[in-house]
């Protein structure tokens, strides 16, 4: 799994980063459910109800991006076989 | 599990109402298509998997014969309530007969379709042994 990017846990952790310090008190609680994606490069972002759309959106303004998604008001940005807590729960 | 061995577009319609089968072993597998990097075609067929939230899921053989851009990772909430970070690619995606952008997840496992893609779909099944699968889109009003 590493790559240019480095390893999964400091897209993670640079991601993290830019979301908790500089993104997070602009979009909770009022965007929650949708997606905030990040160039961990740039620190620009771009939020959506679809990491996609979101994802295309931020690629055409940094098209060497590397992106961490965050879920808003969500511990993980998906689940896979299982119900999604909130961040409350 | 790997795309299948055909040529892209040969045998291939696009149809707005997409079809499946239900399998002996409790599979819903319903035909539909991806493009490579080079915009063409090609079928798949995939799994339903309600439980995923993501749009999509390939084996890393079907990544890179689709030669899809790397998007960087996603986190993961799994059934037993671990947390797994997952690489993330750009595809795109032929559905109700329309491109459709979506994030593909790299996994070990076979093609799957999960709710992110289902999400304004209906979805009609007979849950037995080679039962018929309609997935229609949900108009919007």
């Amino acid at each position: 799994m590493q790559d240019k990017a480095g390893t999964p846990h400091e897209l993670e952790s640079r991601g993290e980063a830019i979301y908790l310090e500089r993104i997070r008190h602009l979009v909770e609680p009022h965007e929650e459910g949708k997606f905030v994606v990040i160039d961990v490069y740039s620190g620009d972002y771009e939020i959506d109800e679809r990491d996609a759309v979101a994802s295309v959106r931020l690629l055409s303004r940094h098209p060497e991006a590397m992106t961490w998604a965050v879920r808003i008001g969500y511990p993980s940005a998906y689940t896979w076989s299982g119900l999604q807590p909130t961040a409350d729960d | 599990m790997d795309i299948p061995q055909l040529t892209p577009g040969q045998d291939f319609n696009l149809q707005l109402m997409i079809r499946g089968r239900v399998t002996r072993n409790k599979a819903i597998l319903i035909a539909c298509g991806i493009m490579d990097s080079n915009s063409r075609l090609w079928p798949i067929e995939a799994s339903l998997d309600t439980g995923f939230t993501g749009d999509v899921a390939l084996p890393i053989s079907a990544i890179r014969r689709l030669g899809l851009r790397r998007l960087g990772d996603r986190l993961f909430t799994l059934a037993d309530g671990d947390r797994s970070i997952m690489n993330a690619y750009f595809g795109i995606l032929f559905w109700h007969e329309r491109p459709h952008d979506v994030v593909v997840i790299q996994s070990d496992g076979a093609p799957l379709i999960g709710m992110g893609t289902l999400w304004g779909s209906r979805v009609t099944l007979d849950a037995l042994d080679d039962g018929g699968v309609i997935i229609e889109e949900i108009s919007q009003q």
